[in-house]
């Protein structure tokens, strides 16, 4: 399955300290969901265990993050496998200025391969939606809750 | 297609099965027909730590009126539901719900409360219990609670259920007179979940004018939506074509469907638009014969 | 050896005795592959790729090795040890056995665990971690012949994703045609991707010897002993000392003739371990690994004149065969038997070319009751009848009459090649459609149309081509393809039958026993049959294709009548008369003006090993391999009536006629038992399967409630008839029939859907004929509710 979404997130924060948050991959890896490891390699790379899932449909993914500066912004790049399938989410974020803060803009290509899109084609697509939203919310949250 | 190992309990009374409910929290899953549990335990989609079979509490297959409710107790099977003279006679929709349910090997083992507490949006029986304005009765460690069906299912998957709760009963409103109800299904197979399915519920008052409506609508959303606007539109309106092509066009417009192998997110919303038609057309005759 | 029939109270061909092996299996007292279990025996599971096309950056074994019950797990690089990690294909070239390197396709094979237990072995194959470089897949096979596609095969020394290219026919006859015709058509239709989907999926047990160097494979085989062969071949263990043991097989339909990676695996895992180990697929390998059938992109064009004379034929195909070129077909025939798309009519020329082309998707390419892609040669050439009726505004039945072959034309000869054996076409086309009362059908559909009502009828007039051999066309890996049968016929009068085909629920311990019952006079409840085991029947190619009653069944007939030779000087010497006073009638040798002096076979058995005449050689048995003289076409008609629902777009199917003449009919029931489940297997594929994939190449249909099995509610009535054209050149005059009903029917049912909205402007609709396909039409021209 291969999908993109998008969304914004209307942050209150400065621009600037959005954008070192969003490439700090201690940061970032803190704001994936159901997250249940988290270990810093280097300075853009991050390895992490989340348990996700739905419902009693749930799993053990190993996630490999990669953060790269892009423009003014970043790419979030996460790969990883569990429940015997492959996942990996490329993601495009995009800063604008606002009155109240930084207008966090982003666009995901979510990739899903293996049984988990074999045989949860039919609700697949709302929760890797739901997940990849969670994530951003997430970062959102974070920053108030540090910049406040 | 072998599930991952998990232990099996089997309680004697529903006291029991919540206190273990309650020792395992989310490790634990109750199964009583297992028809959705097993296939995903087999897939290793889900690996529950614990079963709870539920199966062998006595008391809890019970399917009568009483209190101006028909009591569906948490063991009745799809079949049981199929095979009622009294669901046949009173209860249109769950009549018709009730035969298309999976296939009937199915429907010999799963349970009504079951497919509800699974919260799969393609469930037929939160479709139907939402058109009847059902209840679900939850016990837990402080005794009984009664959710409203709207308020039981959350998400896909997610119901207000909460780790230590066990539902025991599924309850529907006794109709009152004039009241007539329909559920209309695709499916490419018998078996396969449906493409979309709407289930209908109306009670006329003595000029034929729609009194009450409930519209449920299934496998076109994360979890099965009421069509709210559609019920308004129908409330003090006869029964006609031109009320029932508004409020079915109303249904389309609250589905969110997502395109998959059984059809475009276009083709389900116009089906939701085409079985409203026919489910309202079939539940009005009936209403008028009731 | 023309069809010699003896009409008397002995008569046991034609008629619709019970079926010998059903006790057996309503009872639940089959033998199936998972049933047998011998001591000490492992279980195995396999590790397989969640993606489609990756390279494999490491394996680690270590957390499967802990899993209590793990005997061993097994790579590819293993296998690379031992110059197991290739293997060949059935048509000529090499597939990973465990992945080496990269995966190609999705569900591919990538490690095996072994254990104690089935489920230590599933949870051990849930522990190898393996990591992966994903690769830009490939899944649409006109984009991997793009020039910037990504090469699929890097162990091949061509650097380019098409496999081959075959042409047959005469192209500048062709073109000359076409550059004169008065009327053209050209339409784009695509056969999907379907799957044979037996109920009993693929295993085996793989049980090797090391003292004696000896291996028993049971295994679910439609051909044992070509498993024997190639197994002999890929192990290099001498052939002798491999017994193949194909037991009661829960249906084939082409998906078990293949060898798959997992015997391989098995029978290393069984020399690895010293224990037998047995493997058995799930549901979901089935689906997603083994062999799938048809993906057929085609272009076809006829020339015809105004009048509806169809002059000639020019095809072209895009054949999608997967990451392996696997497919089971005779060595000299890439595409099967493809070009006999020219169908039941009188082509005066065609060129038909496919080319083949390599995807990320699991190989395969088998029969699946389809005589080799048959079934895409007869649903094209129907197909395209049916559009060239509606663009000359001609009823399909009366284009169809004018161009099928006359009755006197037989031998006919078609511009591919084909010398088609017997037929008396227009024959059943009239009765066909008298049967259905095709005129007022018609008539209903102009007064419902009126009304706005849908309703097709569609035609499929079908010629099919089965009973490979003849040897010197048909192989598979270079063994050739005919048939044997051995008969013993015991003291007491009763016989045991051995043959080299296998059966897989089509009857064959009935069909043949009829044959041998009929030809020695004896009752078919005498005659034993057996099937599947190497060590002890004569070597044949198996059963697929439709082959068993043209060549194992003329191979038991002849067999029998080699008897009956024997029997003959037995008979004389008994009844002390010479062999020419003899004649062989009602099921007995008796003396010519004499009925009363006669010999039965028991007689004459129990003489053969108790007094037999001086000099000759005791016992009465024989084997005889037939090698057919040219193939049979059994053809038939078909005709479809649908209804279709305008608020849904729902197809009913509300009448199926099916006429089919197979030629001399063994078992009327069992023939129309072929012709029911063939025809539930076209109606599917019409209507309900493909296999789907995804961009990424994940296969969307890997269990029953993604790819869909018809059940009774779905399936219509089926109404079935016969006309009976003996085959010349067959001892019986039988032509085969299984896989008829699913080669004709396709057509009739896309046929009856494009009639039903023709007048909307419909010309073709591609398979599967879902309910949105035909809402979208619906729609488009204003339909609603």
């Amino acid at each position: 399955m291969k999908v993109q979404f998008s969304g914004t997130e209307a942050i209150r924060a400065p621009k600037e300290q959005v954008r070192q948050f969003i490439l700090d991959p201690n940061q970032v890896g803190q704001c994936l969901p159901d997250l249940q490891e988290l270990t810093v390699a280097d300075p853009t790379h991050a390895t992490a265990i989340v348990k996700i899932g739905v419902g009693p449909v749930r799993g053990r993914f190993k996630l490999d993050i990669e953060l790269q500066p892009s423009g003014d912004a970043a790419t979030i790049h996460v790969r990883g496998s569990g429940m015997g399938s492959g996942l990996s989410m490329m993601s495009e974020v995009r800063l604008e200025e606002t009155p109240e803060g930084t207008n966090l803009h982003w666009q995901a290509d979510a990739s899903v391969s293996g049984p988990l899109a074999s045989v949860g084609g039919r609700l697949l697509e709302g929760q890797a939606r739901k997940t990849v939203e969670q994530l951003f919310a997430n970062i959102r949250s974070r920053l108030e809750s540090v910049a406040v | 297609m072998i599930p991952a190992a998990f232990e099996y309990v089997a309680p004697r009374s529903v006291a029991e099965a919540v206190a273990l409910l309650r020792q395992h929290s989310y490790d634990a899953k109750v199964i009583a027909g297992g028809q959705s549990l097993i296939p995903m335990m087999r897939f290793r989609m889900a690996q529950p730590k614990v079963l709870v079979d539920i199966g062998r509490i006595p008391g809890l297959d019970y399917l009568r009126e009483e209190d101006g409710y028909l009591r569906i107790g948490a063991l009745v099977r799809h079949a049981t539901m199929e095979h009622s003279p009294l669901i046949q006679e009173r209860y249109p929709l769950l009549a018709a719900t009730a035969r298309v349910v999976a296939d009937p090997l199915v429907r010999n083992l799963g349970t009504v409360a079951g497919s509800l507490v699974h919260a799969d949006p393609a469930g037929d029986w939160a479709a139907a219990m939402m058109a009847a304005r059902a209840q679900v009765v939850v016990a837990g460690p402080d005794g009984e609670r009664v959710i409203g069906i709207d308020d039981f299912l959350v998400d896909t998957f997610t119901t207000a259920l909460e780790p230590d709760e066990l539902v025991v009963e599924v309850r529907v409103p006794i109709p009152g007179p004039r009241s007539g109800g329909d559920y209309q299904k695709i499916e490419r197979k018998v078996g396969d979940f449906a493409t979309a399915a709407v289930a209908v519920q109306v009670t006329l008052d003595e000029a034929g004018r729609c009194q009450q409506a409930g519209i449920g609508l299934c496998a076109v959303g994360p979890i099965t939506l009421r069509a709210a606007a559609a019920e308004e539109a129908l409330v003090g309106q006869p029964l006609d074509e031109a009320t029932i092509r508004k409020a079915a066009a109303l249904a389309a417009e609250a589905a969110q469907p997502t395109s998959d192998t059984r059809g475009s997110a276009e083709y389900k919303r116009d089906m939701v638009r085409v079985l409203t038609i026919r489910a309202l057309r079939s539940a009005a005759a009936r209403a008028l014969k009731a | 050896m023309s069809a010699t029939l003896t009409e008397s109270p002995h008569r046991v061909l034609g008629q619709p005795i019970k079926r010998k092996e059903d006790p057996r299996f309503l009872t639940g007292q089959g033998r199936y592959l998972d049933d047998i279990k011998l001591p000490n025996m492992a279980y195995m599971a396999i590790v397989r790729s969640p993606y489609a096309h990756a390279r494999i950056v490491s394996i680690n074994k270590e957390p499967a090795l802990a899993v209590p019950g793990v005997l061993a797990v097994i790579t590819g690089e293993d296998l690379e040890k031992l110059g197991l990690a290739w293997m060949p294909t059935l048509n000529g070239d090499q597939q990973m056995v465990l992945a080496v390197g990269k995966v190609l396709f999705q569900y591919q094979e990538v490690a095996a665990v072994i254990a104690t237990s089935r489920e230590a072995a599933y949870d051990g194959a849930a522990a190898v971690e393996v990591e992966y470089d994903p690769l830009p897949v490939v899944v649409d096979p006109f984009k991997a012949l793009e020039p910037d596609a990504p090469i699929l095969r890097e162990d091949r020394k061509e650097k380019s994703n098409h496999i081959w290219r075959w042409e047959s026919g005469d192209k500048a006859a062709t073109d000359k045609a076409f550059a004169e015709a008065e009327v053209v058509i050209k339409e784009k239709i695509r056969f999907p991707r379907v799957h044979p989907s037996p109920l009993e999926p693929c295993g085996c047990i793989a049980d090797y010897n090391k003292t004696q160097n000896h291996l028993t494979l049971y295994v679910t085989s439609q051909a044992p002993h070509a498993y024997r062969t190639v197994l002999a071949m890929v192990t290099k263990l001498p052939e002798h000392q491999i017994r193949v043991i194909s037991p009661d097989v829960g249906g084939g339909f082409g998906n078990k003739v293949p060898v798959y990676p997992g015997y391989v695996v098995a029978i290393v895992g069984s020399m690895l371990t010293g224990r037998p180990v047995k493997w058995v697929e799930t549901r979901t390998e089935n689906l997603a690994s083994t062999h799938f059938a048809r993906d057929y992109h085609m272009t076809v064009e006829i020339a015809a004149t105004r009048e509806g004379q169809v002059k000639a034929l020019r095809v072209h195909t895009v054949a999608d065969h997967g990451a392996f070129d696997a497919q089971a077909v005779p060595s000299k025939w890439p595409a099967g038997l493809f070009n006999i798309c020219t169908g039941s009519y009188t082509f005066e020329a065609a060129h038909v070319v496919v080319d083949a082309v390599y995807t990320n998707k699991a190989p395969g390419g088998v029969a699946h009751r389809c005589s080799f892609r048959v079934t895409e040669a007869s649903y094209l050439i129907e197909r395209a009848m049916d559009i060239l009726a509606h663009e000359l505004k001609m009823d399909p039945a009366e284009l169809r009459r004018k161009n099928l072959i006359p009755a006197d034309k037989f031998p006919w000869k078609s511009p591919t090649g084909w010398v088609y054996d017997s037929g008396n076409y227009h024959h059943t086309l009239d009765y066909a459609l008298n049967l259905i009362g095709y005129k007022e059908l018609r008539k209903e559909q102009a007064e419902k149309r009126a009304r706005g009502e849908l309703m097709g009828i569609g035609i499929s007039f079908f010629t099919e081509v089965v009973g490979a051999g003849p040897s010197k066309h048909f192989d598979i890996l270079g063994i050739k393809m005919f048939d044997s049968a051995e008969i013993r016929v015991h003291p007491t009068g009763k016989a045991i039958v051995r043959l080299g085909t296998r059966h897989q629920g089509q009857g064959h311990e009935t069909t043949y026993a009829q044959i041998v019952a009929e030809e020695l006079g004896l009752s078919p409840d005498d005659v034993l049959v057996e099937e599947g085991d190497t060590d002890t029947a004569p070597y044949g190619l198996g059963t697929y294709a439709s082959r068993s009653t043209p060549t194992s069944g003329a191979a038991a007939a002849m067999c029998a009548r080699r008897i009956r030779e024997k029997a003959r000087k037995i008979a004389a010497y008994l009844l002390e008369c010479g062999e020419h006073d003899l004649e062989w009638a009602d099921g007995r040798f008796q003396v010519k003006g004499a009925p009363h002096q006669s010999v039965t076979m028991q007689q004459i058995a129990f003489a053969a090993y108790t007094n037999p005449p001086p000099g000759m050689e005791p016992g009465l048995e024989a084997t005889y391999y037939y090698d057919p003289p040219n193939l049979t076409f059994p053809y038939g008609c078909y005709i479809a009536v649908v209804d279709i629902d305008k608020g849904t777009g729902e197809v009913k199917v509300r009448r199926f006629l099916a006429v089919d003449d197979c030629g001399t009919i063994i078992n009327p029931m069992i023939v129309q038992g072929q012709v029911h489940g063939g025809l539930t297997e076209g109606f599917a594929i019409a209507f309900m399967q493909d296999i789907v994939f995804d961009e990424n190449g994940n296969n969307l249909v890997t269990n029953f409630t993604e790819y869909m099995l018809p059940t009774a509610v779905e399936t219509p009535r089926w109404e079935t008839a016969h006309t009976v054209t003996p085959s010349p050149h067959h001892p019986l005059g039988a032509k085969g029939v299984g896989e008829s009903p699913n080669v004709g029917s396709p057509a009739a049912f896309v046929n009856a859907v494009v009639d039903a909205l023709s007048h909307l402007g419909v010309r073709h609709i591609d398979m599967p004929i879902t309910r949105e396909k035909v809402w979208r039409i619906l729609r488009s021209a204003g339909i609603d509710e």
